[in-house]
């Protein structure tokens, strides 16, 4: 074929060299136009070797710079990083952008290693684009790489970018979950928040701060719980500050989730340190190593993020209840015994005519006869007891635990067995 | 002179004040709490889904223990410093759910004339319905005028507080949020403070003693 008709069947729309149609000749250079860019990638001194993740697939979450790939969990990508904006101080951060290979995939299968943002993201959110709310993580030019945010796309009619942002702060908080607590912590974004005041604010008898900031999250089942206020209704605070004695700390003021979905955005007011109820975390050396904010507001620590229960004998329990407190003279609290097997199949129900024996102790209190103080009657269930605390404000704030143990023929049970399950703060 | 060795002693003393005659802002805010907890009509009219489970049970029967009275859902989760009934005006948290709030309020600022052994204390209940669920649907009747009548009922020519209480006011407004306020204020004539319960000791009157 000579050059003229190689010419003319490139041209001609709807040619079939390809194998593929096109309906415009527009599209047939666009085409042709990826094949030079797949081609010529690796020649590009933006071309990079990225990897992608979520929160869930990170397997050194701590870290957001020297990330090392041995064993990795995170999806291996090819990415350019395009410098579009120069940074200035008194501005926000610039965003960069991140372009991909025009052949990589955006819609996954089962059999892809990326097929959890199908499930986990792009079903349960809607989010639209792969891969805005992911995690990235890039080579700077000496070949460490850095971890970034995909934050937003940036459509064209060809090679379409997305807009990235460096994960700069590493948050910790406590999370509310019914009657647990979890210690939490990621990577997100820190950006500005105008704010035309000079620091504080006046009335007439106090003065207090006055600031604002924003966090941006990657949007998952962790972050989903971000709120203005927590399980118990109060103010949900954060501490985002540099690691010091005296730590600046934010109340939640406004929770944006659809702009674009698969970001969280955090807008914080700053709110006062509560030296009762806030904790900074030090090493064996002093140095602080995390903050929370109300990590204290209970006599019951948070526990680390969600483990898995210890199954030595296959069968493990909970006491369940609303919230991990009982007031004092307050009404009954209904508890609720479930039994898991190692598979954490609920298999209550296979204990319908065993026995079960609940008691209750005061942590710190012998011998102390709680007949006249603690009233006991059956729940609707079999498995269900509600227990009343009498009005004696002398054990406020102790720890009640409350224990059941499971006679079902010859098998003795204790279902205490997790610090977190049975135990309830006596409070007001 | 009152003895207090330990953290414990100390507790222990500041602890009686819910209890002794000494002081009524804690006593009467105290049985307060007891008392509307224990309603469940008031209770219902808060209309606070997550705890309507609480009150009733899958055949709508009260969760009622019928020998004694007492509700035996968790009816406590009605009441704290962030739940629907507090002993405080102060509603400090973002406001992101509709949610109805029964604050109350003791405190007194006059006497009766020539006569310093007895105060007129007043007990407010601030009702606080939100805007966009105003109207009990079961009944009929706006929620906040439904609350009041409630609380009335319990509280007006009772003698729940040791002396006769009655209904001195009543009145509606609005806050700026959108939510539709009644004020209504009971008035005690009671006696001022003249009691003084030493610790682990006895009540002892205390107005015509010198004390340093």
């Amino acid at each position: 074929m000579s050059v003229y008709d190689f010419y003319k069947r490139a041209m001609k729309i709807e040619s079939n060299s390809t194998g593929k149609n096109y309906p415009t000749l527009g599209e047939k250079l666009k085409h042709n136009s990826d094949l030079l860019m797949e081609a010529t990638w690796d020649r590009n001194i933006q071309s990079k070797v990225c990897y992608i993740y979520d929160y869930f697939h990170d397997d050194q979450p701590e870290l957001n710079i020297g990330m090392t790939y041995e064993n990795t969990t995170k999806t291996r990508i090819d990415a350019k990083f395009i410098v579009k904006s120069y940074q200035s101080i008194d501005k926000d951060q610039v965003e960069y952008h991140l372009q991909f290979k025009p052949s990589q995939k955006m819609y996954f299968n089962e059999t892809d290693e990326l097929y959890y943002f199908e499930t986990n993201y792009r079903k349960k959110y809607g989010v639209q684009d792969f891969p805005i709310g992911m995690y990235v993580d890039i080579p700077d030019d000496t070949g460490l790489y850095h971890k970034w945010l995909i934050c937003s796309k940036e459509s064209a009619n060809q090679f379409v970018k997305y807009l990235i942002l460096p994960c700069d702060y590493f948050l910790h908080w406590v999370e509310k979950d019914g009657q647990n607590k979890y210690k939490r912590s990621m990577w997100c974004v820190q950006r500005q928040q105008s704010s035309y005041t000079i620091g504080v604010y006046q009335d007439r008898y106090f003065e207090h701060a006055d600031n604002q900031t924003k966090l941006w999250f990657e949007l998952n089942s962790i972050t989903e719980k971000f709120w203005y206020n927590d399980e118990n209704n109060k103010t949900m605070r954060l501490i985002v500050s540099a690691p010091t004695d005296k730590p600046i700390t934010w109340s939640v003021t406004k929770v944006e989730n659809s702009k674009p979905i698969g970001i969280q955005k955090l807008t914080l007011y700053q709110d006062f340190y509560n030296p009762h109820t806030d904790y900074l975390e030090r090493d064996d050396k002093g140095n602080i190593v995390a903050m929370y904010a109300d990590y204290y507001d209970s006599n019951i620590e948070p526990s680390d993020q969600q483990t898995s229960v210890d199954v030595e004998s296959n069968i493990y329990g909970k006491i369940i209840a609303s919230t991990s407190t009982i007031k004092v003279g307050g009404s009954y609290k209904t508890m609720t015994l479930k039994l898991y097997d190692k598979d954490n199949n609920d298999i209550t129900n296979d204990y319908l005519h065993a026995s079960f024996d609940w008691e209750c102790n005061i942590d710190g209190v012998d011998d102390l006869d709680l007949s006249n103080i603690i009233t006991m009657i059956k729940g609707k269930e079999f498995n269900q007891r509600k227990i009343k605390f009498a009005d004696d404000r002398r054990y406020l704030n102790k720890i009640l635990n409350v224990k059941c143990t499971i006679i079902k023929d010859t098998d003795v049970i204790n279902t205490d067995v997790i610090n977190v399950e049975g135990k309830f703060e006596l409070i007001i | 002179m009152t003895e207090l060795k330990t953290k414990d002693d100390l507790l222990n003393k500041l602890r009686s004040y819910t209890e002794t005659t000494d002081d009524d802002n804690i006593r009467y805010k105290n049985i307060i709490k007891k008392s509307l907890l224990n309603c469940p009509e008031l209770l219902y009219a808060l209309h606070n889904k997550e705890l309507e489970s609480e009150l009733f049970d899958e055949d709508n029967n009260i969760l009622i223990d019928e020998e004694t009275g007492e509700l035996l859902g968790e009816v406590d989760r009605y009441f704290g410093e962030n739940s629907n009934i507090r002993p405080h005006l102060f509603i400090p948290e973002s406001q992101v759910e509709i949610q109805h709030y029964i604050c109350y309020q003791v405190m007194f600022d006059s006497l009766p004339k020539y006569n310093n052994v007895q105060k007129y204390t007043e007990i407010t209940f601030n009702i606080f319905a939100h805007g966009e669920d105003r109207t009990d649907k079961l009944t009929g009747i706006p929620r906040h005028d439904l609350i009041a009548s409630i609380i009335r009922e319990k509280f007006n020519w009772s003698n729940i507080f040791g002396m006769q209480t009655h209904l001195i006011t009543s009145k509606e407004s609005i806050t700026d949020s959108n939510y539709l306020v009644r004020t209504i204020i009971f008035q005690i004539t009671d006696i001022n403070g003249i009691s003084n319960t030493s610790y682990n000791g006895q009540t002892m009157i205390n107005n015509y003693k010198v004390r340093w």
